[in-house]
């Protein structure tokens, strides 16, 4: 699903983000990347939806080279990811539904496959009766199924996690990671950026982790064990 | 380019998306009123008076377009001629091939005239003799009026008849009154130029902070991979809007101050004994205005737009 060949990153002034990355996601594969605040975990999941782009190296999604793409070919791509970010990022101006259905919108489905479609998503979450609510007025978890809800609403590829329990306490950070699971269940492929080892304790999977830029190991998923807490 | 190639959107879904577009626009210019006021105010202002200047030059038009055909010469004749002398030659000049009509006017009925028109009944009554000669007041035909040179030609000419005491003619007033018509124009021209730049730049300006404003949430549509055309279309939509209203609001506020002017230029009339009718801007002209205020507020949205691709 996503390849990584030899991917390095350097900002301008030379500080080297991502050094020499190699790795390979399969489809359907449910992945935490792990390290500390200034490892580079957003950095990758920024080459990976093409909101930065590699200084070297080679990215493939869904088989696609995506390590040069046009201005034009860039929306297309991000349509087949979900992203969800530690602070949300919902649009305060716009009720819950208005911003669960925003990724429909903009792929143009009609109205009546949007409310279909939407209200599935809300519902998969729990807030299908905070769909008139506005954002401001809910608590941060609930905020952050609203972001999940947005994020799975079209279906996509795979699901990007920046951090998304980062402003949650265990309890809600638990309900979370119970609806990412649910959805990798159903075929998607999840990479879930955090530097939780909570996370990792109560549902134990594939981790990727970085240290200053380079990845300092790449464990397998631990034999069925833990999957009780789930 | 369109969202439809890649989805299977039909035509009715894409008017749909459109017009939901449009409706989210023109509630998100209701829901800041107070700035979308200003924004029209200044569009409305700056189209109306380039408009006024433009229908006082074609109010000037036409007053001396009227004025051509009553541009005329007053002969006054010498006072020693004879009642036959004086018909003989009224009807000399009658037959003359560049004069269109002629009117001859006593000097007893040039008395009456005057003394009704002057308010000196009182005076004029005690004079002894009338002092005013006979005149003739003649009309040239229309291809003399059109040349000032010809005219001049033909005016020399009449002088020199012997029967010809003095001649003079209106033509220079109606010239200058052309001159301050032009003046209107060129005015109308010159102020339009510049304040439809003001309105581009007003417009542009009003978007890049509402796009400032949204920042934010744009960043997030590019996230879920809003084509640039998608971002673009809701500030579109709030340009036409403006740009839509503006001009109808132009159309008032220029119709208010046609409205004040009418109102000054028929005082001056009445003291002429005159009245005259405004005429006002034609559908036709008016719907031009607000299509250029559309067209201009369009081009500014997109000039403001090219703003957000660094987002």
């Amino acid at each position: 699903m996503i390849r990584f060949e030899q991917v390095s990153k350097s900002y301008l002034g030379g500080f080297q983000a991502i050094q020499q990355v190699s790795f390979n996601i399969a489809k359907g594969e449910m992945v935490y990347l792990r390290g500390h605040s200034g490892a580079g975990k957003s950095t990758l999941l920024k080459l990976i939806s093409s909101i930065e782009q590699p200084s070297l190296g080679k990215i493939f999604f869904n088989g696609q080279d995506i390590t040069r793409l046009s201005r034009e070919e860039i929306p297309y791509v991000r349509r087949q990811i979900g992203m969800i970010f530690q602070d949300y990022r919902l649009i305060n101006s716009r009720t819950v539904f208005d911003n669960v259905a925003l990724p429909l919108e903009i792929e143009g489905y009609c109205s009546s496959d949007i409310t279909k479609r939407t209200n599935a998503a809300l519902d998969y979450v729990g807030l299908i009766d905070k769909a008139r609510y506005y954002p401001l007025t809910l608590s941060g978890g609930e905020q952050q199924r609203v972001g999940i809800a947005r994020a799975i609403v079209h279906s996509p590829k795979i699901l990007l996690a920046d951090e998304p329990t980062g402003n949650l306490d265990p309890e809600m950070s638990a309900e979370i990671l119970k609806l990412f699971t649910v959805f990798n269940r159903s075929g998607a492929t999840v990479l879930l950026a955090t530097h939780d080892s909570n996370l990792f304790n109560l549902k134990p999977c594939r981790q990727i982790v970085l240290k200053r830029g380079k990845m300092i190991a790449d464990c397998p998923a631990p034999e069925k064990n833990g999957e009780k807490h789930v | 380019m369109s969202d439809s190639n890649r989805k299977a959107v039909g035509r009715e879904k894409f008017i749909l998306n459109h017009w939901n577009v449009f409706k989210r626009s023109l509630r998100s210019l209701l829901a800041s009123p107070f700035r979308t006021f200003l924004t029209l105010s200044v569009i409305a202002v700056s189209l109306a008076v380039p408009m006024t200047f433009y229908v006082l030059y074609l109010n000037a038009l036409t007053v001396t377009s009227k004025l051509n055909d009553s541009c005329q010469i007053s002969l006054y004749l010498k006072r020693d001629l004879t009642a036959e002398q004086t018909r003989a030659f009224v009807d000399a000049i009658s037959t003359e091939p560049d004069v269109k009509n002629v009117r001859y006017i006593s000097k007893e009925e040039g008395l009456i005239e005057f003394s009704k028109v002057s308010g000196f009944a009182e005076p004029i009554k005690y004079l002894a003799d009338n002092p005013l000669p006979d005149v003739l007041v003649v009309t040239p035909s229309e291809n003399i009026v059109a040349d000032q040179n010809v005219a001049e030609e033909m005016l020399e000419r009449l002088i020199s008849r012997s029967e010809v005491e003095q001649g003079k003619f209106d033509l220079m007033w109606v010239k200058r009154l052309k001159g301050i018509a032009n003046l209107m124009r060129n005015l109308a021209i010159s102020l339009g130029v510049m304040l439809l730049a003001g309105v581009i730049l007003t417009v542009a300006n009003t978007v890049r902070i509402n796009v400032m404003y949204h920042r934010d949430e744009i960043k997030i549509m590019k996230f879920f991979g809003a084509t640039d055309s998608f971002i673009a279309r809701p500030y579109i939509y709030s340009g036409v809007l403006m740009g839509f209203f503006g001009g109808l609001l132009a159309w008032w506020v220029n119709e208010f101050f046609v409205m004040c002017a009418s109102y000054i230029i028929n005082e001056l009339a009445e003291l002429y004994g005159e009245k005259y009718e405004m005429s006002l801007l034609s559908f036709a002209e008016t719907s031009a205005i607000v299509l250029i205020s559309i067209l201009l507020s369009v081009i500014a949205t997109k000039i403001s737009l090219s703003r957000f691709s660094n987002l």
